[in-house]
């Protein structure tokens, strides 16, 4: 019934009229801008998850939070956070991972923050609100555990920091993240990098308007579901359309045999320094990871990043040749960066694998810009 | 705005090209030689003797009708001129062309139109200054979807020192809030209910289809009456007045009223341009009636070259017809209850909107059909006290039904309206700014175009 809303203010401008009272243009003026005012006051106080419940970056928060909080005696154990886009979405399975590394013997509580299409900025702004969400309290016991924060590596998204934007450019998604900070870090990333210049500045201000003044939080006319829970993974099934898994699997093979370099993006590192200094306080590590790919210039990426990061940073992958080898099976995948179902069951054995194997250096070493 | 009246006109049309421009630079041309088709004929008309006044109106006049035409027209008559060949055995080589269509020609050529016979008639002088007689043609609040300003209605006020008006600007701020929400929130609420149903009728359930066809009564509405207020709004807060483009049309009680109250800057120019010059209703019942459906199925046209618009007009026109015939054959307004007319009026403006909105005609076709499947269909559960299907209990019709229902009922009675309203110049003010906001809250993410953008 939220429809009688905007129902109630169409009558309005229509049924109250002037008063006695000469009509002053500059009264009217000042109070627009009051109530202009006003609104931006209040909206700089209510958070992502209050003006946009349903969000889908804040529905993933929330139930992060939910896992987390309904964990009994998780400060007792270690945390770890994984922030990804569609690969970590489709091809890890966050839950699964928390339980066979508790079956090996590392009990801990996995936090999966993975959306599809997910850019470096979107990442942050999900981690930001995770970090809001929990209240000072539970921070403050996070702080205390050893925490891990994940990054999951990907070339798309380091050469373009606003990868995909285009697309979902006017979203209700796309509004939601484009919150002051996120606004102001992507914007610079964006000038810097040189890439999608087909957006122009005019785009990114407007969406920073289109967050401040909450445009469409109520569009769908419904009231807003709070604490709507819904899964970080999401298996996919059968092959994409478009993807031949044979050619694929040739190239991949090919490539291979004879690995090509691939040169990082000039400024990968501006997110992972605002990763560091937003999160660097509240978690203990800050590492990386490469999930299994079929496409040879984002497997010759993962190299190259493996490459250039510091010795004592830790990350995890790029898979050998011989765990992707196990997985060259069309049933694995759904195209060349996303597995199936059975494939993403493989996929998070291989991560949780990793995990175990570099657990020492996940723990005691972080990456630094400086180093 | 600007500290003399010297040089408010350039600048207005400097921005009304801009405007323009920032959709298609390239067309700034064009609008360019349509001021100047204007501006030459209107002196040569003013300036020539009887006999030749006729010859350059008819010049002028096939000019811009030209333009249009280019424009709009060519891949219509070329594709159903191929069509007809192709059916009857024959076989041509041709294609379509590649002809962008520029944003509002429909509306800045009527109003060129309308001016130069404004002169031709004598009841204009002819303007003598070019850049206003561009920014009447180019006022960028109602270029690219109206309303159609004839001249005689705006060249004076381009001639008028500038007074600012507080009352107006208020006013214009209030007509473009309630413009936003109309378009904003409904309009395009509907349109996100609309699209999917019209884009895919075949798979629709005959309920949905009503539903669909309900959703795009109210969405016409909505978004050209918003479009409307907000130019008029608009043009208020620069100190401009535009005559009303809506009123209410769906109280209307007849067709003859309807055409009264829906897009009344059109159906002018129709009665104007069109209609009078026809003839009108200074000749025989036949040759009256002939002219109500040629000026029809013209509007029709004007809207867009297919044959749906043909057959959207050619059906107005033919329901006005038997409208004018009811109305002298009952002379006394009680021989049919108000409600039952206004009920009729209705159904035959829903049932006209389908081929406006379908894709094809073999779409309107199909959803006529299953309007006739849907009938039986209702007629069997009826008699069968059986449920309606989930799918249907879950179509938005709060959202389709109760916008509409309100504006009509509430905002269009104007006894209510004078018997209830609230006096509060604070108020008023207030309001305003809400209903903005609101509009902001509610409105759907994403870009929908005006439905009159197209035409």
């Amino acid at each position: 019934m939220l429809i009688l809303i905007p129902i109630i203010a169409m009558l309005a401008l229509e049924f109250v009229m002037p008063g006695k009272k000469k009509i002053s243009a500059r009264f009217f003026l000042l109070m627009l801008g009051g109530v202009f005012f006003l609104f931006l006051l209040l909206r700089s106080f209510l958070p992502a998850s209050l003006v946009d419940p349903e969000g889908e970056a804040v529905v993933r928060v929330q139930s992060q939070v939910q896992h987390l909080l309904k964990r009994k005696g998780w400060q007792q154990h270690p945390v770890i956070i994984l922030a990804g886009s569609s690969a970590t979405q489709y091809g890890v399975n966050g839950l699964a991972l928390e339980q066979l590394l508790v079956q090996a013997g590392l009990p801990v509580t996995v936090l999966q923050f993975s959306l599809s299409g997910a850019n470096h900025f979107e990442r942050l702004f999900m981690l930001r609100l995770f970090l809001e969400e929990i209240g000072a309290e539970h921070r403050e016991e996070l702080k205390k555990v050893p925490a891990l924060l994940l990054s999951e590596v990907f070339d798309a998204y380091d050469e373009s920091p606003l990868y995909l934007f285009k697309k979902e450019a006017y979203t209700q998604r796309a509004i939601t993240w484009f919150e002051p900070t996120q606004a102001w870090a992507s914007y610079q990333a964006w000038r810097a990098s040189g890439k999608d210049r087909d957006i122009s500045y005019w785009t990114l201000w407007e969406h920073f308007l289109l967050n401040r003044f909450a445009v469409g939080s109520f569009s769908s006319f419904e009231t807003p579901r709070y604490n709507k829970k819904i899964e970080p993974f999401f298996p996919l099934t059968g092959t994409k359309k478009t993807f031949q898994y044979n050619q694929a699997a040739t190239t991949f093979r090919e490539a291979e045999a004879s690995p090509r370099f691939q040169e990082l993006y000039p400024g990968w590192k501006s997110y992972y320094q605002t990763l560091f200094q937003e999160m660097g306080g509240t978690v203990t590590s800050l590492g990386f990871y490469a999930l299994p790919t079929l496409e040879p210039q984002r497997r010759a990426y993962q190299d190259a990043f493996a490459a250039a990061l510091p010795a004592h940073t830790t990350m995890l992958g790029p898979p050998s040749k011989e765990f992707m080898n196990s997985l060259l099976d069309e049933k694995n995948w759904f195209d060349g960066v996303h597995p199936q179902r059975q494939g993403a069951v493989l996929v998070t054995r291989w991560l949780a694998q990793e995990i175990l194997e570099k657990w020492t250096d996940l723990i005691e070493t972080r990456w630094c810009v400086d180093k | 705005m600007l500290p003399s009246d010297r040089w408010r006109h350039p600048f207005l049309l400097f921005a009304n090209f801009f405007f323009y421009g920032w959709w298609d630079w390239r067309f700034t041309a064009l609008l360019a030689v349509v001021i100047l088709i204007s501006y030459i004929a209107g002196r040569l008309i003013e300036g020539a003797s009887s006999s030749r006044r006729k010859y350059f109106l008819m010049v002028a006049c096939a000019l811009l009708l030209g333009v249009l035409g280019y424009f709009k027209y060519t891949n219509f008559f070329l594709g159903s001129l191929r069509g007809l060949i192709e059916q009857t055995g024959g076989r041509v080589a041709w294609t379509t062309l590649k002809i962008i269509l520029p944003a509002g020609i429909s509306f800045y050529i009527f109003q060129a139109i309308s001016y130069i016979v404004t002169v031709y008639r004598g009841k204009l002088i002819a303007e003598r200054s070019i850049v206003k007689l561009g920014v009447y043609l180019s006022f960028f609040p109602h270029l690219v979807a109206g309303p159609i300003i004839h001249a005689p209605t705006f060249l004076p006020q381009l001639a008028k020192k500038r007074i600012f008006d507080a009352a107006s600007f208020v006013k214009g701020a209030r007509k473009f809030a309630l413009g936003f929400l109309y378009k904003a929130v409904f309009a395009d609420h509907l349109a996100a209910v609309v699209n999917p149903i019209f884009s895919t009728p075949s798979t629709q359930t005959p309920l949905t289809l009503f539903g669909g066809c309900l959703g795009f009564y109210g969405q016409i509405y909505f978004d050209f009456a918003g479009y409307s207020l907000m130019a008029i709004g608009v043009a208020n807060l620069l100190g401009y007045t535009l005559p009303d483009n809506f009123n209410f049309p769906y109280r209307a009680t007849s067709l003859v009223d309807f055409w009264h109250r829906w897009h009344i800057s059109l159906s002018t120019w129709l009665r104007d341009y069109l209609y009078i010059p026809l003839g009108g209703n200074r000749c025989s019942v036949s040759r009256n009636y002939m002219n109500i459906i040629v000026t029809m199925l013209l509007g029709g046209l004007w809207h867009g070259a297919s044959w749906n618009y043909l057959l959207w007009g050619g059906v107005h026109g033919v329901a006005l017809c038997i409208n004018h015939a009811w109305k002298k054959v009952f002379q006394s307004p009680s021989v049919f209850p108000k409600s039952m007319s206004w009920l009729l009026t209705q159904a035959v403006i829903f049932f006209c909107w389908i081929p406006f909105r379908a894709a094809t005609l073999q779409d309107t076709l199909l959803i006529f059909q299953q309007f006739g499947k849907g009938f039986l269909q209702l007629g069997h559960l009826l008699v069968n006290h059986m449920p309606l299907s989930p799918a249907t209990m879950a179509f938005p019709w709060l959202l389709v039904v109760l916008p509409l229902f309100f504006d009509m009922a509430f905002n269009g009675s104007q006894r209510l309206r004078e018997c209830c309203s609230i006096r509060s110049t604070m108020l008023f003010y207030g309001m305003i700014a809400i209903a903005l906001f609101v509009g902001l809250l509610f409105m759907p993410s994403g870009t929908i175009n005006f439905i009159y953008f197209q035409f």
